[in-house]
């Protein structure tokens, strides 16, 4: 069961009780928090811990289970085989694999989101020079993908992700077959990215590229829950299962609280916040709410 | 329309892309069009003769004895001009006499180690009738209606006495066509189904060497139309290079062959299929690699 959200004009990514199974096994469980236009997360955590779920719930390729998420103004448990490219034209998507055509040019690839938005050739072609320029590959424009080095197929992958300039640019460890001095090239181009207003969602294992980017929030997930947070501004609520749920108070009286029994940790919780939260972990906040 | 032609040329330009899975896909398309190709050929062989052997419909005519035979000549003339005659044979009482001395002889005669009969006393005085043998091999869409309408008309020429037709091959004829109807077109249709079933999980199969680049145009927001355009003029193509090529294959070994069995005991010929069954040849493989391209990208 889903529950009603509110979306605001600056909300560019706002999710409510996500939860998504596989099977028996629960990836996400019960994750909350939203997003303005231009900010930027990072995701960070363990193998395991569900950030790929949740980076590819947010692009429509899998269905929202439980709870409500909407992305550049579209509600995801309302996706279906029409809307869900649409949404892909508003939400970019960069691989740790890359995933770019080997047998195609570096100009074919980085154009194909263009080609299928039906642009003129004369804009695609302005377009991804501009792009490619800016990512140093304006001299491998002919060059298949799949001999390009492991550098430069990232690259390829992030000109291809921000060629349409996006609403939303979601990156699933970007730079986890990069080495360090890449990692921070391709980081200062996301960030420039962002800069131009932008929403980010990184998902990384390095801590040192956290560690440079302080101003950025920061999720850490665990075992499918939020089990710590950099919300500069935001409202930080622990609740009984040990996760934490960010900006909840907006959406109704119980930021912790389930709709869906069968959650690990969740069922229960609900209309009983405040007495959960004063017991799990927040002394000195009655409320339950953390100061981060 | 821009983007829909670019999208054909691109369906054809991306059978280029992995040569030798496609390659290889068509051959199996080739093959496996060319082996239905062969039954179809051989089950037209053995429709053909047996509908030569069978499905012939025989009537003895006689005369009344004494009739004119300037006037019984005519009438054979006549006859020659009937539709679906196979073949006339007549005689004069003369000639029947003849006939049936020399039958006589072959078959009591000779056996007995006596001497042919000699019926030449009985010559210009013949009791028997005038007779004719017609033979016809029709292909009628209600043959038994035609088979009546013939024996009518055979019945209500002047000077006709009788007219006796061959049960036995007329029953023949009647059950091999009832036959090949309950046989013919079920096994080209079961072959048929074996055919698409091969050719569009052979050219769903294709397609799994670029399940990543239909990943890729998901990704970037590419519709479902945008996807499947090109994949299925290259699986239509496909199909129809392969169908193609395996009936020029199928020309070939009827040329070169047509005649190899036609010696004793066999006396077969080979023959082609008929139009509609070769038309199926192509039609299918081109069918199915449009429909197994549309399947490949059914899910999201």
């Amino acid at each position: 069961m889903s529950r009603g959200l509110c979306f605001d004009a600056t909300s560019m990514l706002k999710i409510s009780h996500l939860s998504h199974s596989f099977g028996a096994h629960w990836a996400l469980k019960n994750v909350s928090f939203s997003l303005e236009k231009g900010e930027f997360l990072f995701l960070s955590g363990p193998s395991g811990a569900g950030k790929t779920t949740l980076l590819r719930l947010l692009h429509g390729a899998l269905p929202v289970q439980r709870g409500a998420a909407s992305v550049a103004g579209f509600d995801l448990t309302r996706l279906s085989g029409r809307t869900v490219p649409l949404l892909r034209r508003q939400v970019s998507v960069v691989f740790q694999d890359f995933k770019i055509l080997p047998e195609r040019s570096v100009y074919a690839n980085v154009a194909l989101p263009l080609e299928v938005r039906g642009l003129a050739p004369q804009h695609i072609g302005r377009r991804v020079r501009a792009v490619v320029r800016a990512l140093g590959l304006e001299n491998r424009l002919d060059t298949p993908g799949g001999e390009l080095s492991g550098g430069e197929q990232q690259r390829v992958a992030v000109a291809r992700s921000i060629v349409v300039n996006p609403q939303v640019l979601l990156a699933d460890e970007p730079t986890g077959n990069l080495d360090p001095e890449l990692s921070l090239r391709l980081m200062d181009i996301f960030m420039q990215f962002h800069a131009y207003g932008t929403t980010v969602v990184l998902a990384t294992h390095s801590p040192e590229l956290i560690r440079r980017h302080p101003d950025a929030r920061l999720l850490r997930l665990e075992d499918g829950m939020i089990t710590h947070a950099n919300w500069p501004g935001g409202e930080v609520f622990r609740c009984a299962d040990g996760g934490l749920h960010l900006g909840g108070g907006g959406n109704g009286p119980d930021p912790c609280g389930l709709d869906a029994p069968g959650i690990p940790g969740g069922s229960g919780n609900s209309g009983s916040s405040g007495d959960d939260n004063s017991g799990s972990g927040a002394p000195g906040n009655p409320d339950g709410r953390l100061s981060l | 329309m821009r983007t829909f032609f670019r999208l054909l040329g691109r369906g054809v330009a991306d059978l280029f892309l992995h040569p030798w899975a496609q390659l290889l896909s068509m051959a199996a398309v080739t093959l496996v069009v060319f082996l239905s190709g062969l039954l179809l050929m051989a089950l037209a062989t053995v429709d053909a003769e047996l509908s030569a052997s069978r499905g012939e419909t025989v009537y003895q005519v006689y005369w009344r004895p004494g009739t004119d035979m300037a006037h019984v000549r005519g009438q054979w003339e006549e006859l020659r001009h009937m539709p679906w005659l196979a073949s006339l044979e007549t005689y004069s009482p003369d000639e029947a006499l003849t006939a049936l001395a020399r039958r006589m002889g072959e078959t009591t005669g000779q056996a007995a180690g006596l001497p042919a009969l000699d019926m030449g006393f009985l010559s210009g005085k013949s009791p028997l009738p005038p007779t004719a043998l017609l033979t016809f091999a029709p292909r009628e869409a209600d043959p038994e209606k035609w088979a009546a309408d013939t024996q009518t008309f055979l019945k209500a020429m002047p000077g006709v006495e009788r007219v006796a037709a061959s049960p036995l091959r007329d029953e023949l004829g009647k059950a091999w066509r009832a036959a090949s109807r309950f046989v013919i077109w079920p096994t080209v249709g079961f072959l048929g189904v074996v055919l698409a079933l091969v050719v569009g999980n052979t050219v769903r199969l294709t397609l799994s060497t670029r399940r990543e680049e239909i990943e890729i145009l998901q990704l970037v927001g590419a519709r479902n139309w945008y996807i499947r355009l090109p994949l299925m003029v290259a699986g239509a193509l496909q199909g129809l290079l392969g169908g193609g090529l395996a009936c020029l294959l199928l020309l070939v070994v009827h040329w070169r062959f047509r005649t190899a069995l036609n010696v004793p005991p066999l006396l077969l010929e080979l023959r082609l299929p008929p139009p509609e069954q070769a038309a199926l040849l192509l039609a299918v493989p081109v069918l199915m690699g449009i429909l197994g391209s549309w399947i490949a990208v059914r899910s999201r």
